[in-house]
C-alpha cells in the first residue's frame, strides 16, 4: 500500500512516500512560502525517484490545518484534485497531530518530554496542543503556558516546543518560564530547527494509523480545518461590517 | 481528442466565479459551468478575498466533474489544461492554479496559464466563429477598463488603461452611496433606465488629448460630493437622474476614447470584453457610434462576458498552437502586465 502524504501548512512544504507505515522518501521545498510552485514538482521528483508511478498510488494523506490559510488551501486543493483524477481516497490530518507523530516526538516522550506544538496565529495566540494534557485548539499562547506551569513541569516532565510559534514567541517562554525557575535545555527545549516544523512525514505516519480505522474520506469531502472563521465573517456576524448597518434596498 | 476534435478544459477562478468548462477545436463550447458566489458577497457588500478562496475550494472539484459530464467526455479525452493565473485575487486565483497543476500531473495532460484578460477577449471568437485579428478590444469589466490592439490569438497591447478606479470599481461604489447594494453595474444600469441621463452634468474626463487612458475617481467624487450637498441641503434625491446621469458621463467618455482609438488602428472592427459589456447602455451607445464611424462591433452574449472558463480554454488553445506549454512549477500572479503573458 502506497501513501503520499502532502505537508503545505508551514514555511516549507514536504512530500513524502510511504509503503504502509515506512517511508521511503521525502522531498522538501528548497525555499519558503512558495508552495504553490514547488508542491508539483518535488511530487513528480518525489516518485520519479522512487521508481513508483502515480497509478500505483493508494491513499492522497494531507494535512489539513490549522497553519497558514494559503498553505493549507494549497495542500488541501492539490489533495483533493489528486484523489479526484486518481480515484483513490483522502486521508486529511490534523497539523498538529502531525507534531505529535514525529519521531523525535514519540521518542522524545519515552524520555519523559512532552511535546508541545505551536503555530504563531498572531496577537499572542497559537494553534496548539500539548500532547495528553491539552487537545489541539487556538488558544493564547499564555493558556499553553499554563498548563506547563500548574501540570505538566510540576510533575517532573519536560517539555519540548515544536513548531513556528516558537520563532514568534521563543522570548516570551523563557522569560515566563525561567521566572517560575524552569531552565531551557534542562527542564524545558526548543526542537532543534532540523525537525522543529510540520513536515510530511509524520502525515503519511499519522495516515497509516487512521486508514486502519477507517478514517479516510472520497476527495471531494476534504476540507480545511482552519480553526478561524475569516476575519470579514466574523465582523458581520457580530454587526461590525460596516457596509452592512446601511439598509439595502 | 474526441470525434476528430481537439479539447481543452479549462478553469478560471480569479475572483469570485469558480469556472470549469470543456472547448472544443478552442472555440466550440462543450460545457461552461459556472458556479457563482455573488450571493454571498452581497452580505459583505464586496468580494472578501479570503471568504472566495475558502468557497473556490469547496466548489472547484464538483464544479469540474459537472463540465465533464456536460460535455459528455472523460479526462481522457480532453488534450489541453488552460488556467487563469493571473491577475486576480492570489488567494482565489491560486486554487485553480493548484487544481489545474494537480489534473495535469495526475492525468498526465499539458497546461497552459492564460491572462485573464486574454481570456475575456477570446469570448468573441467564441460567439463569432469567423472573427479573426487583428481588431481593437474594448475591455470593462470590475477590475479592468482597457483598449487594446489585439495584432493576433496570442499578442495584445494595451494602449489605454485607467489610471485610478475600474468602470466597475466606479459603479459599486456609487451604487453603494445610493444605497443600492452590491454589484453596482446591474443595478446602477436596471435603475438608470428610468431615469433622466442630462438631468445632472457630471464632467467628463477626458484627460490629454491624445491619451487614451481613463480616469474615472474624479467623476465618482463629483457624484458622492453630489450627494452629500442634497442630504446636507435636506433636498430629496431622484436616484434614478443619479443613476442615469452617472452612467451617460461614464459611457460618453468610455465611447468616445474607444471609437477613436478604432480609427485610428484603422482595422474597421472593434471587440467588447468583460463583465461590464453586458450593460445595455453601453452596448447601445457603441452599437451607435460605432455603426456612425463604419467600424463592425462585437459583443459577446451575457454569459461569455462574465467571468466564464469557456473564454480561457480558447485563449489557452490559441497560445498552446502557437506552441507555449507551461511547467507544473506555474505560479499565480495577482497582478500580471498583459505584455508578459506570453512568456509565462
Ligand atoms: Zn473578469
Amino acid at each position: 500500500m502506497y501513501i503520499l502524504a502532502i505537508e503545505t501548512t508551514g514555511p516549507l512544504c514536504s512530500v513524502a512516500l510511504l509503503k504502509d507505515n515506512k517511508i521511503l522518501a521525502i522531498r522538501e521545498s528548497k525555499e519558503q512560502k512558495n508552495h504553490l510552485r514547488d508542491l508539483m514538482p518535488i511530487t513528480g521528483e518525489l516518485l520519479r525517484d522512487a521508481a513508483v508511478d502515480k497509478k500505483e498510488l493508494n491513499y492522497i494523506a494531507v494535512s489539513k490545518g490549522p497553519g497558514s490559510f494559503t498553505g493549507i488551501r494549497i495542500g488541501v486543493t492539490t489533495a483533493r484534485a489528486l484523489g479526484q483524477v486518481l480515484n483513490i481516497p483522502v486521508v486529511p490530518v490534523g497539523t498538529l497531530d502531525g507534531f505529535c507523530a514525529k519521531p523525535q516526538s514519540t521518542s522524545g516522550a519515552s524520555g519523559g518530554r512532552v511535546t508541545c506544538g505551536i503555530i504563531n496565529a498572531r496577537r499572542g495566540q497559537v494553534y496548539g496542543i500539548v500532547k495528553g494534557f491539552k487537545p489541539g485548539g487556538p488558544y493564547m499562547l499564555t493558556d499553553i503556558l499554563e498548563i506547563l506551569r500548574d501540570e505538566v513541569l510540576p510533575k517532573g516532565l519536560k517539555a519540548e516546543f515544536f513548531g513556528d510559534g516558537i520563532d514568534a514567541y521563543k522570548e516570551t517562554i523563557l522569560k515566563d518560564l525561567r521566572d517560575l525557575g524552569y531552565e531551557l535545555d534542562k527542564d524545558f527545549f526548543f526542537a532543534d530547527e532540523d525537525y522543529r516544523y510540520q513536515d510530511a512525514g509524520s502525515v503519511g505516519l499519522l495516515a497509516f494509523e487512521k486508514i486502519g480505522k477507517g478514517e479516510v474520506l472520497p476527495a471531494a469531502e476534504v476540507f480545511p480545518d482552519y480553526m478561524r472563521k475569516a476575519e470579514a465573517q466574523q465582523k458581520l456576524e457580530a454587526g461590525e461590517l460596516p457596509i452592512c448597518k446601511k439598509p439595502l434596498i | 481528442m474526441k470525434d476528430g476534435k481537439f479539447l481543452t478544459m479549462a478553469f478560471e477562478s480569479s475572483c469570485d466565479e469558480t469556472a470549469v468548462a470543456v472547448v472544443a477545436d478552442g472555440r466550440e463550447v462543450l460545457s461552461n459551468v459556472i458556479s457563482s458566489q455573488i450571493d454571498i458577497f452581497k452580505n459583505y457588500g464586496g468580494v472578501v478575498p479570503e471568504i472566495a478562496a475558502r468557497h473556490h475550494l469547496e466548489n472547484i472539484n464538483e464544479v469540474m466533474e459537472r463540465a465533464l459530464q456536460e460535455a459528455e467526455v472523460t479526462l481522457d479525452d480532453i488534450d489541453l489544461i488552460g488556467v487563469t493565473h493571473g491577475p486576480g485575487l492570489i488567494g482565489a486565483l491560486l486554487i485553480g492554479v493548484a487544481t489545474a497543476k494537480a489534473v495535469s500531473f495526475a492525468a498526465d495532460i499539458p497546461i497552459v496559464g492564460v491572462h485573464h484578460i486574454m481570456g475575456h477577449i477570446s469570448a468573441n471568437f467564441i460567439q463569432y466563429p469567423a472573427l479573426k485579428p487583428p481588431f481593437t478590444a474594448l475591455i470593462v469589466s470590475g477590475g479592468h477598463t482597457n483598449i487594446a490592439d489585439m495584432e493576433s490569438y496570442t499578442r495584445c497591447n494595451v494602449i489605454g488603461s485607467t489610471r485610478d478606479d475600474a468602470v466597475g470599481e466606479a459603479y459599486d461604489k456609487v451604487a453603494r452611496v445610493l444605497g443600492l447594494g452590491y454589484p453596482g453595474g446591474s443595478k446602477i444600469d436596471r435603475l438608470a433606465k428610468e431615469g433622466d441621463p442630462d438631468a445632472i452634468h457630471f464632467k467628463r474626463v477626458l484627460l490629454e488629448k491624445d491619451s487614451y487612458d481613463f480616469s474615472f475617481s474624479g467623476l465618482k467624487t463629483a457624484v458622492l460630493n453630489y450627494v452629500n450637498t442634497q442630504n446636507q441641503a435636506g433636498r430629496e434625491i431622484n436616484k434614478a437622474d443619479v443613476a442615469a446621469s452617472f452612467q451617460q458621463a461614464v459611457i460618453d467618455v468610455i465611447a468616445e476614447k474607444s471609437v477613436s482609438a478604432a480609427k485610428e488602428m484603422g482595422y474597421g472592427k472593434m471587440a467588447l470584453a468583460g463583465g461590464v459589456a453586458s450593460n445595455s447602455k453601453l452596448r447601445d451607445t457603441l452599437t451607435d457610434l460605432c455603426k456612425k464611424n463604419g467600424i463592425e462591433l462585437y459583443i459577446p452574449e451575457p454569459v461569455l462576458c462574465t467571468d466564464n472558463a469557456a473564454m480561457i480554454g480558447c485563449a489557452a488553445y490559441y497560445k498552446y498552437k502557437e506552441g507555449n506549454v507551461c511547467g507544473l512549477d506555474m505560479e499565480a500572479y495577482a497582478n500580471l502586465p498583459i505584455q508578459e503573458q506570453q512568456i509565462l
